[in-house]
């Protein structure tokens, strides 16, 4: 619990309509998109920089906890307050500042919709790449925090490829401006790189520069089918190593396209076992030369059928049936667990074995599907929380796969991040070492440990 | 009683995966931003109320207040999850243990299920309307001053009629012999407000070979009721209106309100005596069209209009390409779509009333819809909607008029 005085001196500071102490807020702010939950204290929705700096100086002169929250939309338990504590709520801090066509930059605070943005800058004939597929729900400043990807990672990467400046409230209340509109700029640490996948942990993002790029000329779309998901997995491997890189290369499993045409149909065939979708873009050349190379690798690995898109209306519907994905799984259980374990490029068909085995040795539905073309493997797990011995099955699976994932000289998470989720597995990626790294950077910044404590296997008050 | 109460919809409430696609749809969350607005919020609410973690509290009231039940969250759910069904059973959870203000009490006991407390209340504010009182009372400032929220449900007020549309029937003789019996449902507001809607519901029926039956004591849907948890009246209303229009013996029930209409499909899961009922049920331009084949007249209407999505017709009803067909068809008319016709207006019945300004926001994102179309008039297919966007179209100074598809179809004649 936290000092009675605590709520009334953010009602100073925030305004009185913008503090929330009543359970039913309070329960409101427990949750993001996984199955965990805790209480915080109290909640406020902060409006400026100068205010978040003076909430986390009165947090500090308190030893309260400070957890930034944007859309909740968060795949690791990041924004749960774990150790109770104020959380910040962003969604006032929404403004698009600027969108500057002839540096191709655009400035923004931390609570814009991502998708809103993409729609802003795309009114300017550019192209802001990250798109995670909580788009349409996630902020900016969320994003940022998490280190968002999404399917257009293979070709453009993920946000930290975007982020040019920041401004960001220190976990002690300072406020700090990094980097700015440059392109090039290697002066000192690099601490946009620091703060972008810092989980809200070294400091609260308050103001964001991202770099642009010009919308493509051209686009299009092509779906393989393959008789065994090795072949799909192979040719995935083999379009990389041949030199293409496609926008979105996607890989599906014959269970996730069954479940997808039993939810929403949009014709993916039900006798393959795996298939994969493929857009590319570029000029209206390159495109053209691409999607034929893709073909031609694709027929190599024996695909069954190659089908292009001949219009944007049938590339189109292809890809409702990939992003109806997500409703699908629902649809067809009352749990899910999204992992995102990733590897390397050329390690996909090792993983996707791994991962068919794991679920035949616990028994587990597993569909496959995954941002395959940057190693982005999401294996979703279909379960029933209320299943206590099933759960111990799925806990066992899910650490076999990052074991297999890490082995094979991949990561925990391509983009959803560490966040309490994956907190025990974090040593088998960085050993002691690593570890005692990072936790003496959040030690020197952080030294009341205020900022989003409980996360990413950084220490615990007291510790 | 069959509806299911909150602790019953437990189930419904866990299916929740919190993945927050709600986020993307919800009228109110667009506007505030903050998780309490949204669905997933209420869902996870509702879950904890129905477990005895979270008590019916002020607070608890006015989030579980601040939903239009429009179900585009339903719409747009991965895993289905019925929020509209847990708020409304929220709402009578909250009903039955701190009960209902006086006044909203006496409005949806007394007055609504009253058809000739309707006449009389029609009357006097038609009356207020038309004898100058009400630019008085609007121009000396003197309702502000009493309530901000009084003056507020004065500026939404719809104009009344001067006789209800009850009391006109008396008087009107329904044709008979058509080779198709139909049992008309006559909505509050068509009774009170939009008389000239029941007018050319009963001609165009009757042009398609209907004989139209509108028993007299048919009462107020039970929508209202419903909507702020008093589900006994609301049951009460649905038995004997299902009883009388099922004594007609006609072959369907109609309705040209999309609210009533939605609500009646919905009588089965409140009253067992229902049963059977439901599937008779038809929103007039559905029976047009699916059933008849519509049949316009030769007098065109050469107008521009764009036609908004009541959310209990289309996602409620699912009848959304059946009125457009009717636009079409009209001579002479040309429709022409506005960007997100199915987002809700923010109308609601009285919640325009209860929170204006959250309400008006809601409306403004319509009226610029509306605006970039800039149509000769917007066609709705429930008169709660059009209440709300004509007050919507005066607020932005746009001299546009709202119909009823049916209306302009009777046009044609």
């Amino acid at each position: 619990m936290i000092p009675s005085n605590v709520a009334d001196q953010l009602r100073r500071i925030a305004g009185n309509e913008n503090v929330f102490t009543e359970p039913e807020d309070l329960t409101c702010y427990s949750y993001d998109s996984t199955h965990l939950s805790a209480l915080p204290d109290v909640v406020v929705a902060p409006l400026t920089t100068a205010e978040i700096s003076e909430i986390i100086k009165l947090a500090n002169a308190e030893r309260i906890p400070v957890i930034p929250r944007g859309g909740g939309t968060c795949l690791s338990g990041g924004t749960i307050p774990v150790a109770g504590g104020i959380v910040l709520a962003m969604h006032r801090m929404n403004k698009i500042l600027e969108i500057d066509s002839d540096n191709l930059t655009a400035t923004v605070q931390p609570g814009v919709i991502t998708a809103t943005f993409h729609q802003a800058v795309e009114k300017e004939g550019l192209m802001y790449p990250p798109d995670p597929q909580s788009m349409f729900m996630s902020t900016m400043g969320g994003n940022v925090a998490e280190n968002a990807g999404g399917p257009r990672g293979v070709k453009y990467g993920v946000t930290k490829d975007y982020v040019l400046g920041l401004e960001v409230v220190t976990p002690t209340g300072g406020i700090m401006r990094v980097g700015g509109k440059t392109i090039k700029n290697v002066s000192g640490y690099d601490l946009m790189r620091l703060f972008t996948g810092s989980e809200g942990t070294l400091g609260v993002i308050t103001e964001i520069t991202l770099r642009l790029v010009p919308a493509p000329e051209a686009k299009r779309t092509l779906f393989a089918l393959f008789n065994t998901l090795d072949d799909a997995a192979e040719a995935v491997s083999s379009i990389i190593k041949n030199r293409i890189i496609p926008t979105t290369l996607e890989l599906m499993d014959h269970k996730i396209m069954e479940l997808i045409e039993s939810f929403k149909p949009v014709g993916f065939p039900m006798d393959v076992e795996g298939a994969i979708l493929i857009e590319v873009d570029g000029s209206e050349h390159d495109v053209n030369t691409q999607i034929a190379k893709v073909a031609d690798i694709c027929t190599a690995c024996r695909s069954r059928e190659v089908k292009v898109a001949k219009d944007a209306a049938e590339a189109a519907q292809l890809w409702a049936g990939r992003r109806s994905a997500f409703g699908a799984l629902c649809a067809n259980s009352r749990t899910v667990f999204v992992e995102d374990a990733t590897v390397p490029r050329s390690k996909v068909p090792d993983i996707v074995k791994r991962i068919q085995e794991i679920a035949k040795k616990y028994d587990l539905v597993i569909p496959i599907l995954g941002h395959t073309g940057d190693g982005n493997m999401h294996p979703n797990i279909l379960t029933d929380e209320r299943n206590a011995e099933e759960m111990k099955r799925v806990d066992a699976a899910i650490d076999e796969m990052f074991e297999a994932a890490l082995a094979l000289g991949g990561t925990l998470s391509g983009e959803h991040g560490i966040g309490l989720i994956k907190q025990k597995y974090m040593p088998w990626q960085f050993g002691e070492e690593g570890l005692a790294f990072m936790r003496s950077i959040k030690k020197a910044v952080d030294p009341n440990n205020i900022l989003n404590p409980g996360k990413m296997a950084l220490p615990e008050k007291g510790e | 009683m069959t509806m299911k109460t909150l602790k019953e919809m437990r189930e419904e409430s866990e299916k929740c995966l919190r993945c927050g696609l709600c986020q993307v749809v919800c009228p109110i969350y667009n506007v505030l931003g903050s998780e309490p607005a949204v669905a997933r919020a209420k869902v996870r609410l509702a879950r904890e109320l129905a477990g005895g973690n979270l008590k019916v509290t002020p607070r608890m009231k006015k989030i579980m207040s601040l939903c239009l039940n429009c179900k585009a969250c339903v719409a747009n759910c991965p895993s289905q999850v019925h929020t509209d069904k847990l708020v409304l059973a929220a709402r009578a959870q909250i009903k039955d243990e701190d009960g209902l203000p006086f006044l909203l009490g006496a409005a949806l006991k007394q007055f609504l299920p009253n058809n000739n407390l309707q006449g009389v209340a029609a009357k006097a504010s038609y009356l207020y309307q038309n004898l100058g009182l009400q630019q008085a009372m609007r121009g000396c400032g003197l309702i502000k001053a009493v309530s901000a929220d009084l003056a507020n449900m004065e500026a939404v007020m719809p104009k009344f009629a001067p006789r209800t549309f009850r009391a006109e029937l008396e008087n009107m003789k329904l044709k008979r012999g058509g080779k198709i019996k139909v049992a008309y449902f006559l909505s509050c507001m068509t009774n009170m407000v939009n008389t000239g809607l029941g007018k050319a519901v009963v001609d165009v029926l009757e042009r398609h070979g209907c004989d139209v039956y509108i028993p007299p004591e048919v009462q107020c849907c039970g929508t209202p009721q419903l909507a702020y948890g008093d589900v006994e009246t609301a049951a009460e209303l649905a038995k004997n209106n299902a009883r009388l229009l099922a004594a007609t013996g006609a072959d369907y029930i109609l309705t040209d309100c999309g609210t009533c209409g939605d609500m009646l499909r919905n009588y089965e899961e409140l009253v067992p005596e229902a049963a059977g009922f439901t599937a008779k049920v038809m929103d007039i331009s559905e029976f047009l069209v699916d059933k008849l084949g519509v049949k316009p007249g030769d007098k065109p209407v050469e107008a521009v209009v764009t036609y908004h999505d009541s959310c209990h017709l289309n996602r409620g009803q699912k009848v959304n390409s059946q009125p457009r067909a009717i636009l079409k068809a009209i001579p002479g008319l040309t429709l022409k779509e506005m960007a997100e016709a199915d987002r809700c207006c923010g109308g609601a019945g009285s919640f325009a009333m209860t929170n204006y300004e959250l309400s008006m926001k809601v409306l403004d994102r319509k009226m610029n819809n509306i605006k970039a179309v800039n149509p000769d008039m917007v066609a709705a297919g429930c008169p709660a909607c059009k209440m709300q966007l004509e007050h919507g179209l005066e607020r932005h100074n746009m001299k546009v008029p709202v119909v009823h598809p049916i209306e302009l179809l009777a046009r044609t004649y």
